[in-house]
């Protein structure tokens, strides 16, 4: 329910942290390969952080390879804040 | 005739233990991918300077000892670098055995010609502009002289430059294409070569030529990640601030190598984030002044050292990331200056670093004094010019020091904590960069 919402924000700013189209980006597609490098996705998470109002662990961010798991783990943060 | 031009690429890395320990730290092996997939620029250039008569092929050899059946060819062009110059002579006996005749250019051939000539039937010493089409017609008629000495000036000044052969590399799975917009570096470090081996003075592109390059990579492929392929990009204040106004409205990403300076004029950084600048790399050298005294002519670097932080925190706060260069091994360290590295990299929140071994190429100021010293441990170690490994004698630590101190610097600057503290201070800052600032894709 949640992921639904969020997905395609979480989209919009990887792609433009990224310089690509979001529409190159799918769910489950690895997101260096769909033009996402390290420091573009850097830089998306701190715009995702900051509209969010979260911090992602660390541990976290660090493995975060598709939109996917930038969906569980900002999902992750706002349950746990809201918790 | 059918040319085939052939670049050696990737990273080398001579000690097993170095080597084994590069592949397992997550801020080495990242930049050495990077490394390990640019094409070689000097090739397409030598490429667009061959006449249309001849067909020509580009290839990238990662190791010869692994590489298939080698293509056949009338004329091979072979690129060398020093550390890879053994492999390099190893793939030029190949193709003579077969009776192709190979020519050989680049920074090691430049600097070791009669070296190279053992290997191969010609040498391209220096640029290759200003020879190639007459190297072509001289091994076309059979008259193949044993070295060709190329343009080593006015290669933008006193003709337009030649336009890369990029869509050689169309089709092909590189990280990021590289643009030249200059040669030739004005501070002539001890241990460079690029001061002498191709231009004795720093020369750089027009920015309209540069535009010209940008424009024809970005119709060649999608969104590129361009590394612009120079030794010091951002020297001159007015040919930057036109540069990256320029390169703004072209939405990309882009690396390059520049000095401190770049950070000199405030409104510079703000500039180059908003054309897309994603990193610049800095040879800072050294955190110690006194080792720092005498690496160039004029002193320059270490004159600069006292405003290291500011210029990164400057660079940084907008949204610039440093790539933090750091030599060890130099006359003043002591064993202590790995920690005072280390310390540096935390205090400064360098959101990169590259560490190396000083290290003496052949044909540097740096390589003629050690050897006039009695301090080059071997007489011919070019397999070990890696910037990693220890090829003389250290002044204030022993070899073994060295190679340790260095392995334990690794460790603590490329082990996971490390790197992810850094993307950690990354994203925070990018935080703190207004949004106005943002680059827009085109």
């Amino acid at each position: 329910m949640l992921s639904h919402n969020i997905e395609p924000r979480l989209r919009a700013i990887v792609a433009r942290a990224a310089l690509v189209s979001p529409d190159t980006i799918g769910p489950d597609d690895d997101l260096a390969r769909a033009g996402v490098d390290s420091l573009s996705m850097l830089r998306a998470i701190a715009e995702v952080e900051a509209a969010f109002g979260v911090e992602i662990p660390d541990e976290r961010f660090v493995c975060i390879r598709t939109l996917r798991t930038l969906v569980a783990a900002v999902e992750a943060r706002l349950l746990a804040d809201a918790a | 005739m059918r040319i085939g031009l052939i670049a050696m690429s990737g990273v080398r890395v001579f000690n097993p233990e170095l080597a084994a320990m590069g592949v397992t730290l997550p801020g080495f092996v990242n930049r050495g991918k990077v490394i390990a997939s640019l094409p070689s620029l000097g090739l397409l250039v030598v490429a667009a300077l061959t006449p249309p008569e001849h067909e020509v092929t580009y290839i990238e050899i990662p190791d010869i000892r692994t590489a298939p059946e080698l293509p056949d060819f009338d004329l091979v062009g072979i690129s060398s670098f020093t550390a890879m110059a053994e492999e390099a002579y190893e793939l030029a006996d190949r193709y003579r055995a077969r009776g192709t005749t190979v020519v050989m250019g680049g920074t090691h051939a430049t600097l070791l010609p009669y070296e190279a000539l053992e290997h191969v039937d010609a040498v391209v010493s220096g640029a290759a502009e200003g020879v190639w089409p007459l190297l072509l017609e001289d091994a076309k008629a059979g008259t193949l002289k044993q070295i060709y000495r190329g343009t080593n000036r006015g290669f933008y000044s006193e003709c337009e430059p030649v336009m890369p052969r990029f869509d050689l590399l169309v089709g092909r799975p590189y990280n990021r294409i590289t643009i030249q917009t200059s040669r030739g570096c004005p501070l002539d470090c001890e241990f460079c070569a690029a001061s002498k081996i191709f231009t004795p003075r720093y020369e750089q592109k027009s920015v309209a030529a540069v535009e010209r390059e940008v424009q024809r990579v970005s119709s060649l492929f999608d969104r590129p990640f361009l590394e612009f392929a120079d030794d010091n990009t951002f020297v001159n204040r007015k040919w930057s601030e036109d540069f990256l106004r320029m390169l703004a409205p072209y939405g990309l990403r882009w690396f390059t190598e520049t000095d401190v300076r770049v950070a000199d004029h405030p409104g510079i950084p703000r500039l180059l984030y908003e054309a897309g600048c994603y990193q610049v790399l800095i040879g800072f050298e050294s955190p110690k002044g006194e080792s720092l005294s005498g690496i160039d002519r004029s002193n320059w670097k270490s004159k600069r050292r006292g405003e290291y932080l500011r210029s990164i925190d400057r660079l940084q706060s907008a949204g610039v990331t440093v790539n933090g260069c750091f030599i060890v091994g130099l006359d003043a360290d002591t064993p202590e200056i790995f920690e005072q590295v280390r310390d540096f990299v935390r205090e400064s929140g360098l959101i990169e670093v590259q560490v190396t071994a000083l290290t003496p190429f052949p044909g540097t100021r740096l390589y003629d004094r050690l050897r006039n010293d009695g301090r080059l441990l071997r007489e011919r170690f070019w397999e070990r010019c890696t910037l990693f490994d220890v090829n003389y004698q250290p002044k204030q630590m022993t070899v073994e020091e060295l190679e340790g101190g260095l392995r334990w610097l690794f460790r603590e600057l490329y082990a996971e904590p490390a790197v992810n503290a850094r993307k950690r201070h990354y994203v925070n800052l990018m935080k703190s960069v207004p949004r106005t600032m943002e680059p827009q894709p085109c």
